[in-house]
């Protein structure tokens, strides 16, 4: 018995080792495993090569592209890259997966500088690293020497990717926070969701309409997730963090412990939960799996949420979008943006970094913008891109309310830009843990939470500015 | 007496199965949930079975992504890192424990202390050195920092400690030299624990997701963590989707660990007892 068993062990790992040489060799690209001079020849072509070397026979300047866009997102990029691949000869671009942004900007970080890609996908809140690490160009130089006309982008959405005017990184997957609410049951109460959801205490009545009718067990959920917190404090027209928002100079220590915003939002948050209409459900996802099958009315989310929301709803309701509300009524900010940009990276080469800049233009183009948003859910960050006939359709047929997130978004302000710091990974988690306890407990004193929230973030920002070049 | 022996029996018995069906039910559920639709999984209370099978999840989660390409690369590497593993283990750990030299302890244990450094702490600097010898993208630069460890060279060494030494004295007698005592007398006995060797390296390998993440760039090299991590969605997770993908590359490990158990328990607890 133990013989037999070892035996077949050692067949299973000799086969598996004779499948491997067997496929390797009738797929040209994979050479035997164990021959490093055959793969060195493949892997001058796969990954950023030493000089680019112009090969028209395949297509041109072979470009890398490293994203973070996996699942249906990840297809649709690949789409728009192989459009750019047939749309001219100069380039040839490979997409490259690197996992989600956090572990693409690990692999980065430990790239020597020009091995690296030829183009990066980046979250908004990379953009102080990047700028601090100087590992990309400045997409602003480009639009200067070609006189590139950006009018196109909106305003609202380029602001987040420039600091006092110059534009660092190009956007590319946007998205806003937005109210996602169940139509039906809005509409079982009598609410109208585009004037009667504008700040918490109309957020209050309406839930409460919703319970009384029935519609819904619970009116109104928050998911706990920092991002939100950080658009409260945009649209109370206050900054986040100090030397103007981060976008000055590197930021110091955060603000909105000493500016009120952060109080105003954990007591306004606080005393909603405590409402008999209102339940905390925990994260996005658990909040966003309730609202699924119809157990609230009112949720808090990101836009680029709704095809998911509106598949999981199938057959039972219909999902809307509103602006998120504000925090009182007389608050004149607006939200920011969030989603990401695309970067053109500095390996020391003319030609690539060109290639890049053709790409991302591309990307930005009406048509491609239209054809991604309606693809992935993201906004369009082209202004022309409502007019493109497929964008009019969907629009009208298919999600009529992203025409309200597209509005809400033209109507903030580019001033109101939102914060740029380098260790906003860590600081929106501490906020989520602060605002995770301080919800639990709702008794607990605002301004004790944003307190602890600010000493905590304080000393992150302080590690950075100590170690960070 | 009896009785109560039998019922005591019973009771632990219960108890096992049901820390059984506590243990595997994530995994029955990850199977179940792998086959239904978005609906079912967003409904509440959750379902605990689909409404009705789908099995559109697994067309899903194959047309996004090379799975089986990621299956026969994860399958080289470990093929690769298990050969070299077996063949560095044996050697060392039979200097260790057959030969005596001058500072055999000291070296053994400068080769244990490597099993204390974090993998989180060398896998830049292995990284950086991968890119300065340009061999990213390649299988080279997944198995390369992993051809030999300190786990397997210690298992191999605890066994060997157990043969005892005059079956090797007999064999010099004999006139047996140390290489063909130790492939054709040593190795042949230690199938338990080279065997279970086998299994241990097999699991840490295909279960890597940080060191092929960075070392390797196109499709062709990518190993199935990576895959996993490319089915999901930065927006919107779709976990029918990841869980098809799961329950797909789930298998190879749990044949793998079927087949192998018996040796892989034998060889710990041969190698911890009597070491």
């Amino acid at each position: 018995m133990k013989k037999a068993l070892s035996i077949a062990l050692a067949a299973i790992l000799c086969a598996s080792l004779f499948a491997a040489c067997g496929s390797g060799s009738d797929t040209s690209a994979a050479p035997s495993s164990e021959a490093p001079a055959a793969d060195s020849s493949q892997e001058a072509e796969s990954t950023a090569p030493e000089a680019a070397t112009p090969d028209s026979a395949a297509g041109g300047t072979k470009l890398v592209f490293w994203h973070s866009m996996g699942g249906r997102n990840g297809e649709a990029i690949d789409e728009l890259v192989a459009c750019f691949n047939e749309s001219q000869s100069d380039y040839s671009i490979e997409t490259q997966y690197q996992s989600n942004y956090d572990d693409a900007i690990t692999k980065l970080r430990s790239t020597p500088k020009g091995s690296g890609p030829d183009i990066m996908q980046l979250y908004d809140i990379g953009i102080r690293w990047m700028i601090d690490s100087d590992y990309a160009l400045k997409v602003q130089d480009f639009i200067d020497r070609d006189s590139y006309d950006v009018s196109d982008i909106e305003p609202n959405i380029a602001a987040y990717y420039s600091m006092e005017g110059v534009l660092y990184g190009l956007p590319f997957n946007s998205s806003t926070p937005c109210i996602v609410y169940n139509k039906e049951a809005l509409a079982a109460a009598g609410v109208d969701a585009l004037t009667e959801l504008t700040d918490f205490e109309a957020i209050k009545t309406a839930a409460q309409k919703v319970v009384d009718a029935g519609a819904c067990e619970i009116g109104v959920a928050i998911p706990n997730y920092g991002w939100l917190f950080e658009q409260w404090v945009s649209i109370q027209d206050q900054d986040l963090v100090d030397n103007g928002n981060g976008r000055s100079d590197r930021a110091t220590k955060v603000m909105f412990d000493e500016n009120g915003a952060g109080e105003k939002i954990v007591s306004a948050w606080q005393d909603l939960i405590q409402q008999p209409y209102a339940k905390h459900l925990g994260n996005t996802d658990a909040t966003k799996q309730v609202f699924g099958q119809g157990g609230v009315a009112i949720i808090m989310e990101s836009c680029a949420v709704y095809t998911a929301m509106q598949s999981a709803a199938e057959g039972q309701f219909n999902v809307g979008l509103a602006p998120l509300p504000k925090i009182s009524a007389s608050d004149t900010g607006g939200p920011s943006v969030g989603g990401g940009a695309l970067w053109i990276m500095d390996n020391g080469d003319d030609t690539r970094a060109n290639g890049a800049w053709e790409f991302i233009k591309y990307a930005a183009t009406p048509d491609e913008q239209a054809k991604w948003s309606i693809n992935t859910g993201y906004l369009p960050i082209s202004a022309a891109a409502t007019e493109v006939d497929i964008y009019k359709t969907y629009l009208e047929t298919d999600n009529p309310d992203f025409m309200v997130i597209i509005e809400a978004l033209r109507g903030s302000r580019p001033d109101r830009a939102g914060a740029v710091m380098g260790v906003f990974t860590r600081a929106r988690q501490i906020v989520q843990d602060e605002m995770e306890i301080a919800i639990n407990n709702p008794e607990t004193p605002a301004k004790d939470v944003v307190d602890k929230m600010a000493a905590q973030i304080n000393d992150e920002i302080e590690i950075y500015n100590k170690t960070s070049v | 007496m009896r009785t109560h022996n039998r019922l005591t029996g019973a009771l632990f018995y219960l108890l096992k199965v049901l820390i059984a069906l506590a243990i595997i039910c994530p995994v029955l559920y990850a199977i179940s949930a792998s086959f239904m639709t978005n609906a079912d999984l967003a409904s509440w209370p959750p379902r605990f079975l689909p409404s009705a099978g789908t099995t559109n999840n697994y067309r899903m989660a194959l047309r996004s992504v090379p799975l089986f390409r990621f299956l026969l690369n994860s399958f080289i590497v470990c093929a690769i890192v298990i050969a070299a593993q077996v063949v560095t283990a044996s050697c060392t750990a039979y200097a260790f424990s057959f030969f005596e030299f001058k500072g055999r302890k000291i070296l053994f244990l400068v080769v244990l202390m490597t099993m204390m450094i974090p993998q989180d702490a060398t896998i830049i600097a292995n990284y950086l050195t991968i890119s300065k010898l340009h061999l990213t993208d390649t299988y080279t630069a997944l198995v390369l920092p992993y051809l030999t460890a300190a786990m397997g060279i210690f298992l191999m060494r605890q066994y060997y400690l157990t043969v005892p030494k005059e079956l090797k004295e007999a064999a010099t007698i004999d006139g047996c030299g140390d290489v063909r005592f130790l492939v054709n007398i040593l190795m042949p006995i230690s199938t338990p624990a080279i065997a279970s060797l086998c299994i241990y390296v097999f699991i840490q390998t295909y279960n890597q997701f940080l060191w092929p993440l960075l070392v390797t760039n196109t499709m062709d090299k990518r190993t199935v963590q990576v895959g996993m991590q490319m089915l999901q969605n930065s927006e919107a997770v779709e976990y029918g989707i990841v869980l098809a993908g799961a329950v797909m590359i789930l298998i190879p490990s749990v044949l793998v660990f079927i087949i192998g158990q018996k040796y892989l328990i034998k060889g710990m607890t041969a190698g911890a007892v009597k070491g």
